[in-house]
């Protein structure tokens, strides 16, 4: 039922996107539109065929970097909601702390990043970590403080430790809104991934658009672009499915 | 009869004083603690547990102080809309109770699974909470809190939300269970008819905030009650005294 | 009575008068749009502009100039599209859109007549030639560029030994140490490094004999097909503006710094000197500043061809117009009308 379901999403999207191009494309030709404006959507497929190796090794880089980057901002994230929710005095100490972290806007911190950690890999990492820490921050504070507190007199009334109770109580209680905070971290991530590459990068889709709006190759740019949307929609799927498996027991996950 | 529950003086409150001077001893057997809502009922279950601190007076639980009680896995604990474990099974919730506080050795020869089909839900033990009706659900709060065969248990409000012929099965099936094994119940609700129905005694408590111990009913109907009990004359008065205790 | 209206009827004539003057036949106000390729600062082309905004040259020149700067690379879509009329750009960038996507913008006056980039190793560094880059670590912005292919090859460098490295826009990495030779460009980073303590050597291409011209002036086809005479006004007023500048740099500096409010106004004057330095030559001294020399573009084409700057060969006539510098000047001196 749901697989049905699922490609039938699939199918109305893809013909949605077909739609697009084919208008794109009558408008590019109709009106000859130059490529460095808007280039046409078959030049853009035609590009990503003939750069295909190209695209899919620096998309799996861009990739590769925003899950090491989510994966740290959500166990860091995690591990201080845990703290905050423990604690009253640690919360609001500590929040405010990653407010001032969350505002800060990533393009200025980007260069810095770049600066502290060398052209490696770990500043976009970093800087996708610090993109992903905000939303799970708050997320996995709000799952942790969730668990029922009439369950928790419960579980205090048979004698089970804090550590039992965040273990069997408060840990569950929090997954299914660490699985919303997923679906929009790992995106972000991705951006910050991006960001990071245009501040100096060899590899990856950021260095590609960056150098392709600098040579004004639209083709490779917008080809570019469709990749790391992919990526980011196939990403949106996997964390969809686990959330699934996962959360089978949660209402909401039973009535889709 | 041994005492299993003693409160002396027992005063307690959150920002004010919410109960005063209560006096209580509970032995070997149920005591309903009926009173309008918001009268404390609630704060007095808590203060058994030992969740709440008295500002005055002690509470003793089996003879020791009720963190230690709760230590040694002696309490059970059914409150009115039990929030099962959506994440777990029937079984698996009512196995919780023996996952955690592992060092607490408790008297349980009845096994998880037995207790399941002792309340009729054997054929849900692999559901998930949310496939269950309100009633199930309680049913499966009531094995869970019994799984560790408690000395004391504890229950607030446990069949407020269910519809009557649900409650009307259900305190059978409590009646049934407090037959077989000898315990002490304190068990809240603001039914007189059902507190008359259950207990052995019933305790009134009331009044403008704090609360204090209006007054005491012995139930003297006989053991085992029936349903049709509660058509007899004597069942009538013994609930008029009470609801007099609450004007 | 009749007095004053006799007054005021000649006052009104003699008023019309002086404001009338020797006016030659009215011509139409154009209203154009430049737009400088990157943020206001102290660059030649935009001081050019600035100033005869400033003094009013262009209303002369019957010109409605609005004053634009890019943010990041839309000057020349926009100038493509004449959206606007009249931007900056590297000779060697205009060749690369024309040869890469047939973008028709065009150069009518070359400002810098150097390259403007170079490299910069820390004076205390012990790189001296260019064989010391071997083993050494040198950044590359977005990508390696043709000067630099050309530097090593000049310098007989094995590229295999030297560590090429992607850096960023923020010169702090030469500082700790992170590259060995940063690419910059002249007329900027090595007076910001300067300032940050550390002073720099230039390993200058166009100095090492490597083809290399700085920033022009450029319009689109359209402007030059259909508006020529707007395009030799507009450059008219900007090198009267040059020129004012270069004779007066403090009053240019105040100029550019209002349009570059919370720039350093010493930076924005070195920038200015620097730039003046290569704005002047033995043809512009000869024809005039922004003169331009069809040969060098035959060679800064076929060197970018050689190294990989250009991805195919492109027709230079296409790429730079000198019919509008070369009617400005006579003997060597603008002419103003």
């Amino acid at each position: 039922m749901t697989v049905r379901r699922t490609l039938v999403d699939l199918a109305v999207a893809l013909v949605a996107i077909a739609a697009i191009a084919v208008v794109l494309e009558i408008w590019t030709r109709t009106f000859r539109v130059p490529s460095y404006l808007l280039p046409a959507p078959s030049a853009v497929a035609a590009r990503m065929a003939t750069d295909a190796g190209l695209l899919a090794r620096e998309g799996g880089i861009t990739l590769s970097e925003a899950a090491g980057g989510f994966v740290i901002g959500t166990g860091v994230a995690f591990a201080l909601a845990t703290v905050m929710a423990s604690s009253r005095p640690f919360e609001r100490t500590l929040f405010p702390l990653a407010i001032l972290v969350k505002l800060t806007p990533i393009v200025a911190i980007a260069p810095l990043f770049t600066l502290w950690f060398g052209f490696g890999t770990a500043p976009k990492v970093a800087i996708a970590a610090l993109i992903t820490f905000f939303p799970m921050l708050v997320n996995s504070f709000v799952g942790l403080r969730s668990a029922d507190l009439q369950e928790v007199a419960f579980l205090e009334t048979l004698g089970a430790s804090g550590r039992e109770i965040f273990r069997h109580l408060r840990v569950p209680s929090a997954l299914p809104y660490l699985f919303s905070g997923a679906r929009i971290s790992l995106n972000l991530a991705l951006i910050g991934a991006v960001i990071g590459e245009w501040t100096g990068a060899d590899r990856g889709l950021g260095r590609v658009i960056f150098v392709a709006n600098a040579n004004l190759d639209l083709t490779i740019l917008f080809a570019a672009i469709l990749v790391l949307a992919t990526i980011g929609i196939a990403a949106n799927a996997v964390v969809g499915a686990a959330e699934r498996r996962v959360l089978h027991w949660h209402p909401i996950a039973v009535a889709t | 009869m041994p005492v299993a529950i003693a409160l002396h003086h027992v005063s307690a409150g959150y920002t004010g004083p919410v109960l005063r001077d209560i006096d209580l001893e509970v032995g070997s057997e149920v005591v309903a603690v009926v009173g309008r809502s918001g009268s404390g009922k609630t704060t007095l279950l808590r203060l058994i547990a030992g969740l709440v601190r008295p500002t005055s007076g002690t509470v003793d639980l089996l003879g020791v102080a009720p963190a230690i009680a709760r230590r040694r896995k002696r309490i059970g604990f059914v409150a009115q809309d039990a929030r099962l474990h959506p994440w777990r099974t029937v079984r698996e919730n009512v196995t919780l109770p023996l996952e955690v506080n592992r060092s607490a050795r408790t008297n349980g020869h009845v096994s998880p699974d037995e207790w399941v089909a002792r309340m009729g839900l054997t054929d849900a033990i692999d559901a998930y909470p949310h496939q269950l009706s309100g009633g199930m659900r309680q049913r499966v709060a009531l094995a869970r809190s019994l799984v560790i065969d408690p000395e004391v248990l504890l229950m607030d409000e446990p069949l407020a939300s269910l519809d009557e012929l649900t409650r009307e099965d259900l305190r059978d099936e409590l009646l049934r269970l407090w037959e077989g094994r000898s315990r002490s119940v304190v068990y809240v609700t603001h039914d007189i008819e059902e507190a008359v129905l259950l207990a052995d005694r019933v305790i009134v408590i009331g009044g403008t905030r704090p609360a204090r111990v209006r007054g005491e009913v012995r139930i003297s109907l006989a053991r085992p009650r029936t349903k049709a009990m509660r058509r007899e004359p004597t069942f009538h008065d013994l609930v008029e005294e009470v609801r007099g205790h609450l004007a | 009575m009749k007095a004053l209206a006799l007054l005021s009827a000649l006052v009104f004539a003699a008023c019309n008068a002086a404001v009338g003057g020797p006016s030659p036949t009215p011509v139409p106000v154009e209203k154009v749009t430049f737009i400088a390729g990157f943020k206001p600062q102290a660059d030649l082309p935009f001081v050019a502009v600035y100033m005869a905004q400033e003094k009013g040259y262009f209303r002369d020149q019957s010109l409605e100039v609005e004053i634009q700067h890019a943010t990041g690379g839309e000057h020349i879509q926009l100038l493509a599209t004449d959206r606007v009329q009249f931007s900056t750009g590297s000779a060697g960038d205009v060749m690369k859109r024309v040869a890469s996507a047939g973008v028709p913008i065009v150069s009518i006056a070359q400002i810098g007549q150097r390259d403007e980039q170079s490299f910069a190793v820390r004076a205390d560094s012990p790189i001296r030639t260019l064989k010391d880059w071997e083993g050494r670590l040198v950044g590359y912005k977005s990508t390696v560029s043709a000067d630099y292919l050309a530097l090593l090859q000049l310098g007989g460098v094995d590229r295999s030994k030297v560590r090429e490295v992607a850096v960023g826009f923020d010169p702090r990495v030469l500082v700790d140490g992170r590259v060995d030779v940063y690419p910059v460009f002249t007329a900027n980073e090595p007076d910001t490094l300067a300032r940050l303590g550390v002073p720099v050597r230039l390993f200058d291409p166009t100095s090492l004999g490597v083809p290399g011209l700085g920033l022009s002036f450029i319009t689109n086809q359209q402007m030059v097909d259909t508006k020529p005479d707007v395009v030799a006004r507009f450059l008219r007023a900007s090198m009267r503006g040059l020129a004012d500048a270069i004779a007066d740099r403090g009053a240019a500096i105040d100029v550019v710094m209002k349009y570059a409010t919370g720039e350093d106004r010493a930076h924005q004057r070195y920038m200015l000197d620097t730039e003046i330095d290569a704005t002047e030559n033995d043809l512009t001294r000869a024809n005039g500043i922004g003169a331009m020399d069809r040969s060098r573009y035959v060679a800064l084409r076929d060197f970018l061809l050689q190294y990989g700057g250009l991805a195919k060969s492109v027709d230079v006539d296409a790429v730079f117009t000198d019919r509008f510098v070369k009617e400005l000047y006579k003997d060597g001196r603008l002419v103003w009308r």
